[in-house]
């Protein structure tokens, strides 16, 4: 077993080889020369190095060793003996490279980097490229530090690189991070060793356990275009301290053969990740829940200390993504939404301007930038959406045509055909509501006997209502509930 | 039955006498009550009256919480709907409460208005004390917070007397909730402010008319990135425009560095792209993963959606 190890890292470390440079620049050169003088290469002291050149661009190293031997060193040997310890520095130093397709290096001072990580209680941990927490930090507190032992099974693994494993971080949660030079280097260099963490420091201990799933009921989260909204409740030992973004999903594709059939099919699911999770006993599957089928809780084999909250869903029904809310009653929610109304997902349909117009940027398109059109339009969105699940049906009036006057300012100051059909679009999803919303309140103020209605306002919204209606029935009903206040 | 036709129409004649000056009356705002609730939460219980409530009226609910086993709601301002609610309500022998029976009041302040009242008398199992729980009262509901009394959860709150009547002012719109140690509390947590909430996010989107692509090669397999762009382009161009409502572009095909592989084919999309992500996933073979991109990558310029191609494409 150990042989095909060794088989591995020589082969990773063939190709890294093969991919790295042979030639630096005169700088680089210079520094290294300084740096691997004194320093020893297998069982010889380097008694000086020098800088040498093939073309004015290209430098490398000659090096003179103690048995009186001078050697020319390419900067591909140079990295390959680095990387398999061969080459050491002076003072219990280490070359590190932090690419293969360049000639960078740095210096890894092993003593300053023990005694950095023997003092520090905590670990910040950033999570690399193409992991779901990709970009977001985390911070742990530190068990115990240990050097990785020859008689470890880890000796045997490298990174990507192929630098290999010499270090192990034990964290109070039961995870651990492996590191090699190149990883302390540059975990030291990024300020990922905490010695005195500050009272505000969030620095996880135990992972949170999970205890039970809950479905929680379906309920209307938008009534101007009928999303419905539902969710999952996880609940934990103990409460969760975490902010929703360290909450990310996933949609993972499956393809699994059919239990009846045997015939091969394609299957959705959504993950949403708990980080610092750990499920412990077991959780009751919810077979159904609206539109999510098997809904459980599973353990990430790939990742420490994650559970997933995993269902199958249908990718075509499938429109906004979750959305993530810490309780602080030991829970996390997950909510679902339900779009009836396809038409919202839909890029509206409107002519393009005839003059090619030039494209905003996407990182720009997300938020709106900041103009008289966005200004308005955005208010108008805060003043719908700050009503939705409102009981009071006059507030929830008056503000849809507050919302309706900003969103025709909005449209007066539209810049492109794009936002004149947005701000549009959204005016007529209310003009749509609004008419059956003002009858219903006028009826019910009717009706009410402990309070007499103000008809004025009633009358002013009916008219509002005439104006925006071409349904006949409406304008029909509209017209009895007019004459009902004119009396 | 002349008598009772007599007694119908004379009752109508008082009905419409007393509901003339009602009918009369400048705009009152008010609460409707239709209904009482307990409801148990982990460690909580809670007493919730729902109906048609004025949350501006809040502040003057009164507590009259001399007798723990019988204490009094006064909800000024405060109607019953007698049609669906009874004037006692019964609880389960189980619950802390046993019942709850309204008493209503209207009252002429002397210049011809009337003002109403109901007082809710409870009778409980075990000695209580109520607090109005701010945090979940709405205009559909107003709720009490039931705490035993000498219980571990239990708030240090005293009766205030005025001339000599006991009551118990509750919060004012602006004054803060006790502290009330070992509570749990039901509502959510202030929202980070940078995810906006779907909805809204969905509303200030613009979806644009070109969906901007780049193909990345993460297989070890050369020119995988390429094999997917002509995919894509040729095969599955209509079918995608149609679907998505958006022109394709792929804007870019190259690789990514050597030794950074990928098992599964992964496609990132900026937030308000899931749809667009997930259209591509069904279409693409093989396995995909579909994630948000990272703030790091929403950076990049001119791109809609990225995807990398993995191991798994064949």
């Amino acid at each position: 077993m150990k042989k095909i190890g060794i088989f591995l890292i020589l082969l990773v470390l063939a190709s890294a080889a093969a991919a790295f440079p042979k030639y630096t620049t005169r700088e680089n050169a210079l520094r290294l020369a300084k740096v691997i003088d004194k320093g020893l290469f297998k069982s010889h002291r380097i008694a000086s190095a020098f800088v040498k050149n093939r073309t004015p661009e290209e430098y490398y190293l000659q090096v003179i060793l103690d048995d009186g031997s001078s050697h020319s060193w390419q900067m591909d040997r140079i990295y390959m003996w680095a990387l398999t310890d061969q080459l050491l520095l002076p003072n219990n130093r280490v070359l590190v490279f932090p690419s293969d397709e360049s000639t960078e290096f740095h210096v890894l001072d092993k003593i300053a980097f023990y005694r950095r990580v023997l003092k520090a209680k905590a670990f910040v941990k950033t999570y690399d490229d193409h992991d779901l927490l990709s970009g977001k930090t985390l911070k742990f507190a530190i068990r115990r530090f240990r050097l990785i032992q020859p008689n470890d099974e880890d000796l045997f693994t490298t990174d990507d690189m192929g630098n290999r494993y010499r270090y192990v971080i034990e964290f109070k949660n039961g995870s651990r991070e492996v590191l090699s030079y190149l990883s302390a280097y540059q975990l030291m260099h990024n300020g990922a060793f905490i010695e005195d963490p500050e009272p505000t420091d969030l620095i996880l201990e135990r992972a949170f356990q999970v205890r039970k799933m809950i479905a929680t009921p379906k309920k209307q989260e938008d009534e101007i275009r009928n999303i419905w909204s539902f969710g999952v409740e996880l609940e934990f030992d103990k409460p969760i301290p975490l902010t929703q973004d360290v909450f990310p999903f996933q949609v993972v594709e499956e393809t699994m053969r059919h239990p009846d059939t045997g015939e091969r099919e394609t299957r959705f699911f959504i993950h949403v990740m708990f980080p610092n999770s750990e499920k412990v006993q077991e959780i009751q599957e919810i077979r159904t829940l609206e539109y999510l089928q098997h809904v459980n809780v599973v353990t990430d084999i790939a990742h420490q200390n994650r559970v997933y909250l995993r269902a199958q869903i249908n990718p075509d029904v499938f429109e906004l993504p979750p959305y993530v809310q810490i309780t602080n009653r030991r829970s996390v929610k997950v909510n679902f939404f339900i779009v009836t109304d396809q038409s919202m997902i839909k890029r509206p349909e409107f002519v393009e301007a005839q003059m090619a117009e030039v494209e905003m940027h996407p990182a720009l398109r997300e938020m709106p930038r900041d103009t008289e059109y966005d200004k308005y339009y955005m208010e108008a969105v805060d003043q719908i959406r700050s009503v939705q699940g409102h009981h009071s049906l006059s507030l929830k009036i008056e503000t849809y045509l507050k919302s309706i006057e900003l969103l025709n300012q909005a449209a007066g100051h539209a810049i492109n055909d794009r936002q004149i059909a947005q701000a549009l679009q959204q005016r007529d999803v209310l003009h749509d509501v609004l008419p059956k919303m003002i009858m219903e309140n006028t009826q019910q103020q009717l009706m009410r006997t402990d309070i007499t209605p103000d008809r004025a306002v009633l009358l002013e919204q009916i008219e509002e209502a005439e104006d925006i209606t071409t349904n006949r029935e409406y304008l029909k009903q509209l017209r009895v509930l007019k004459n009902a206040l004119m009396q | 039955m002349k008598h009772w036709l007599i007694y119908i129409h004379g009752g109508f004649f008082a009905l419409i006498l007393w509901a003339a000056p009602l009918y009369a009356q400048p705009l009152i705002d008010g609460h409707i009550l239709e209904q009482i609730d307990i409801a148990s939460g982990d460690d909580d219980k809670f007493l919730i009256i729902r109906g048609i409530l004025s949350p501006k009226l809040l502040s003057s609910v009164q507590l009259l919480q001399e007798d723990p086993l019988h204490p009094t709601i006064v909800i000024p301002n405060g109607m019953t709907n007698n049609l669906i609610l009874p004037e006692v309500t019964s609880f389960k022998p189980g619950d802390i409460i046993e019942k709850v029976g309204i008493e209503e009041e209207i009252q002429e302040d002397g210049r011809g208005n009337l003002r109403f009242r109901s007082n809710l008398h409870l009778t409980s199992r075990l000695p209580i004390v109520l607090s109005l729980d701010k945090s979940r009262t709405t205009a559909g509901q107003m709720v009490f917070l039931i705490l035993e009394k000498g219980g571990a959860g239990q708030i240090a709150a005293e009766d205030t007397s005025i001339n000599g009547m006991p009551s118990l002012p509750l919060l004012s719109d602006n004054a803060e909730m006790p502290k009330q140690p070992g509570m749990s509390k039901m509502e959510m947590k202030e929202p980070d402010k940078m995810l906006l909430h779907p909805i809204s996010a969905m509303m200030v989107f613009r979806r644009p008319s070109v969906l901007n692509l780049s193909i990345l090669n993460a297989s070890p397999r050369k020119e995988a990135a390429q094999r997917l762009a002509i995919l894509l382009d040729r095969h599955q161009r209509k079918f995608l425009e149609d679907r998505l409502d958006m022109r394709l572009h792929i804007s870019n095909i190259s690789s990514i560095r050597e030794q950074m592989t990928l098992s599964k084919t992964k496609i990132y999309f900026r937030p308000n792209y899931l749809t667009t992500a997930l259209a591509l996933a069904t279409v693409i073979p093989g396995e995909q993963v579909v994630e948000e991109m990272s703030l790091e990558r929403r950076g990049r310029l001119g791109l809609d959606v990225e995807i990398y191609v993995g191991a798994n494409f064949e």
